[in-house]
């Protein structure tokens, strides 16, 4: 920039001029900021109201004090959460505030890295939805810092994100493996054996479950957690009793659980991840008009890991499409994992008599026939808008 | 069969290739692995269930499938009574390459039944 304006050349001067003026603007819209700031302090501090943090906030923000905005904007969030403005101005500032942290960490690694520094910027990358740079980050962290527990837990969370979307085993023994280190690594931080045990009465290894809480309370017997996961398992094993059981019946095979998880698509008996798939299919449903007025679609609809299909106006029922879309998705899940060729994001089926396009989003999968063979890809890319947040909801609620 | 699919081989973005039977048969495979025939007995599973579904609602003949996943692309495309699967990078264009090599095993299968005494 300083060269360009030593060494002006034909077409540039205008440009040059522009940016001096927006940078006056912008010193003189600061200046006020700076000037007024402590008044916008006290107002917040003497009486609290939304349009208070949402001024100090917004004069924070455009004066880069990133991190106090960040404070501001967490106390408002705190009393005023149902404000929308307030709401919008926590999650600018966060993610300002993230994306500060993550530039810090960066260069906390380059001049003097610590596993504390791959975690800031892991966490940071989490915030700004960077799950890629997030894995990286403590991948490194694993590879440089081996015996960093919290390294371990972290990556065990990642990796329990993943899982919960694509239900993959491998990522399931992921996260055993990195929770039962870190618990190795770091004996008196009960957070991974309890993380742990929860994860694994999620796939239904309650007895599993019940040792590693068990364990636990030999080392805490008052810890409320434990003591409160202990009783629910208690409940679920009592529902499901095996008195002959020997020994060695009586373990949970979690690797058949987790294989099992993974090739029907769902955590059966988890009624959390139940309520995630519908309310991700409901979400899903209010793009359907969208989808078929930008496609001309024959049909389009969204299917459940469990096999169930539907579209806005409620549930398709069994016919040759269904059958068909739940019966691909399925055997093409299972191939994609156990071929090794990752994660499936979309499948596309074309023939003489039309065409098939699905993706996965998350959990679910939205599905679009067409009755030409060549418009595959043109849902693909519809679909494809739909997973990145480029197509706009209609919204209407299944069912309504 | 091998040297049609030799032309695939070192194209730009295809990691491997195979042409199997419906049945998940590996005919032959570049380059020539174990994991072939696993990927070959998986596509076959693909096909048989779908088959009837797509039958009843005219989706025939099936032109190609393709899986995209995180790490590329599975495309499969009937020829005759084989298949021909490509493993392939998620960007590049494989259809001139995969048409070559489609009308190929075409002639191969021709020549291959003209040989077969009557």
């Amino acid at each position: 920039m300083r060269v360009a304006a030593e060494h002006p050349e034909a077409g540039s001067a205008p440009s040059t001029l522009s940016e001096e003026n927006r940078n006056a603007v912008g010193l003189l819209s600061r200046a006020s900021d700076r000037l007024l700031l402590p008044r916008k302090i006290a107002r917040w501090k003497k009486e609290p109201s939304p349009e208070a943090v949402c001024e100090l906030v917004q004069s924070l923000l455009r004066l880069g004090e990133v991190e106090e905005a960040w404070s501001f904007a967490r106390q408002g969030y705190a009393r005023f959460k149902d404000h929308e403005l307030v709401r919008e101005l926590w999650r600018i500032a966060g993610r300002a505030h993230a994306e500060q942290g993550l530039k810090t960490a960066a260069a906390e690694i380059e001049s003097h890295p610590t596993a504390g520094a791959f975690l800031k910027l892991a966490r940071c990358a989490v915030l700004l939805r960077d799950a890629e740079t997030a894995f990286r980050a403590l991948e490194e962290c694993l590879q440089r810092f081996p015996t960093s527990a919290s390294a371990h837990a972290a990556f065990a969370e990642l990796i329990e994100q993943r899982w919960l979307r694509e239900l993959a085993a491998v990522d399931g023994r992921a996260v055993i493996t990195h929770l039962r280190k870190a618990w190795r690594l770091d004996g008196a931080d009960f957070a991974s054996p309890l993380r742990l045990a929860t994860f694994l009465a999620r796939i239904g290894a309650h007895r599993d479950a019940l040792a590693v809480v068990d364990e636990v309370l030999q080392l805490d017997e008052q810890h409320a957690d434990a003591v409160a996961l202990r009783e629910t398992l208690a409940k679920a094993m009592t529902a499901e009793p095996d008195p002959n059981a020997t020994e060695e019946e009586a373990r949970d095979d979690v690797d058949a659980l987790l294989r099992q998880i993974e090739e029907q698509g769902r955590v059966v008996g988890d009624p959390t991840d139940e309520m995630r798939v519908a309310r991700e299919g409901e979400r899903l449903c209010g793009y359907l008009p969208a989808l078929r007025a930008r496609t001309g679609c024959e049909r389009a609809f969204v299917l459940e890991p469990k096999g169930t299909v539907y579209d806005e106006n409620g549930g398709l029922g069994v016919n040759p499409l269904t059958s068909l879309a739940t019966n691909l998705l399925r055997s093409s899940l299972i191939t994609a994992r156990r071929a090794d060729l990752g994660p499936l994001d979309a499948i596309s089926l074309e023939t003489g008599g039309g065409s098939l396009a699905m993706r996965l989003l998350q959990r679910c999968a939205v599905a679009l026939l067409f009755d030409t063979p060549d418009s595959a890809s043109e849902g693909q890319s519809a679909l494809l808008d739909l997973a990145e947040g480029r197509l706009a909801a209609a919204a209407p609620r299944r069912g309504a | 069969m091998k040297e049609v699919l030799q032309k695939l081989d070192g194209a730009p973005g295809v990691h491997s290739a195979l042409v199997m039977s419906s049945d998940g048969v590996v005919v032959a495979s570049v380059p020539n692995h174990h994991d072939q025939a696993r990927v070959a007995a998986f596509l076959s599973a693909v096909l048989v269930s779908v088959e009837k579904s797509t039958e009843k609602l005219g989706l025939v003949p099936l032109q190609r499938l393709t899986l995209t996943t995180a790490r590329g692309r599975l495309v499969l495309m009937p020829i005759g009574e084989l298949a021909l699967a490509v493993i392939a990078d998620a960007e590049t264009d494989l259809t001139p390459v995969l048409t070559e090599v489609a009308g190929l095993t075409r002639r191969v299968l021709r020549q291959t039944r003209l040989d077969v005494p009557a």
